[in-house]
């Protein structure tokens, strides 16, 4: 498979990591306690990342072989 | 006495605010937060989200700038349309747009397109926030419980 990782790596980070502080700040929107705030902000980011990334991983995936 | 649960207290939906505040000082409030994240929380008196947020949003702001080499605020045609965004967090974007007007596009900046986008998306979060700013001086009525 003809997969560049070293940059596919690089942009899984900072796709992370956006997904990371957007997903604190949301979390700011909707709670008062600050460490609350954090602790479900991050914990959902993870989530959501992790998700995206399997969908997209196995959605490019495919899509390379089919095409 | 009622027994205080902390669990329930720590996702309680925010208390009302008893404290009316003016026309005047809510937009003072937001064009505060326009221009650093945060200020406006800390005007009204909400110190550790006013932290939170001008750490996060600022924080965003700056990896943007360092992936991007400087370059990711820009009046050039291509960039445009970020600059928009980037201008919603006012106090980061135009000081640097003043500073960095003078740095070339050389070369290829391979992490350019991920710098902008993280500076464009810390000025669309600080909308959020200013709009938190009017929610938290003007909380909404909880929904009346159905009979």
């Amino acid at each position: 498979m003809n997969v560049r990782l070293g940059p596919l790596a690089e942009h899984v980070v900072w796709f992370v990591l956006l997904v990371l502080l957007v997903s604190v700040v949301y979390n700011g929107l909707r709670r008062e306690n600050v460490g609350e705030i954090v602790r479900v902000g991050i914990r959902r980011g993870i989530v959501f990342a992790l998700l995206s990334l399997l969908v997209f991983g196995v959605g490019g995936y495919l899509l390379a072989k089919w095409l | 006495m009622t027994a205080h649960d902390p669990a329930a207290a720590a996702t309680a939906a925010p208390v009302a605010s008893t404290r009316r505040y003016s026309p005047v000082t809510v937009l003072i409030c937001m064009v505060a937060t326009w221009l650093l994240p945060g200020l406006g929380h800390w005007l009204l008196g909400r110190r550790g989200k006013a932290l939170l947020y001008a750490i996060t949003l600022s924080l965003t702001f700056l990896i943007g700038l360092v992936l991007a080499e400087f370059r990711a605020v820009r009046t050039d045609e291509d960039f445009r349309l970020y600059l928009f965004g980037e201008g919603l967090f006012g106090l980061a974007a135009f000081p640097t747009l003043w500073l960095t007007e003078g740095l070339e596009l050389a070369a290829d900046y391979p992490r350019l397109e991920v710098g902008r986008l993280f500076c464009t998306v810390a000025g669309i979060m600080n909308v959020c926030v200013i709009v938190d700013v009017f929610e938290t001086a003007y909380p909404r009525a909880a929904a009346a419980p159905a009979e």
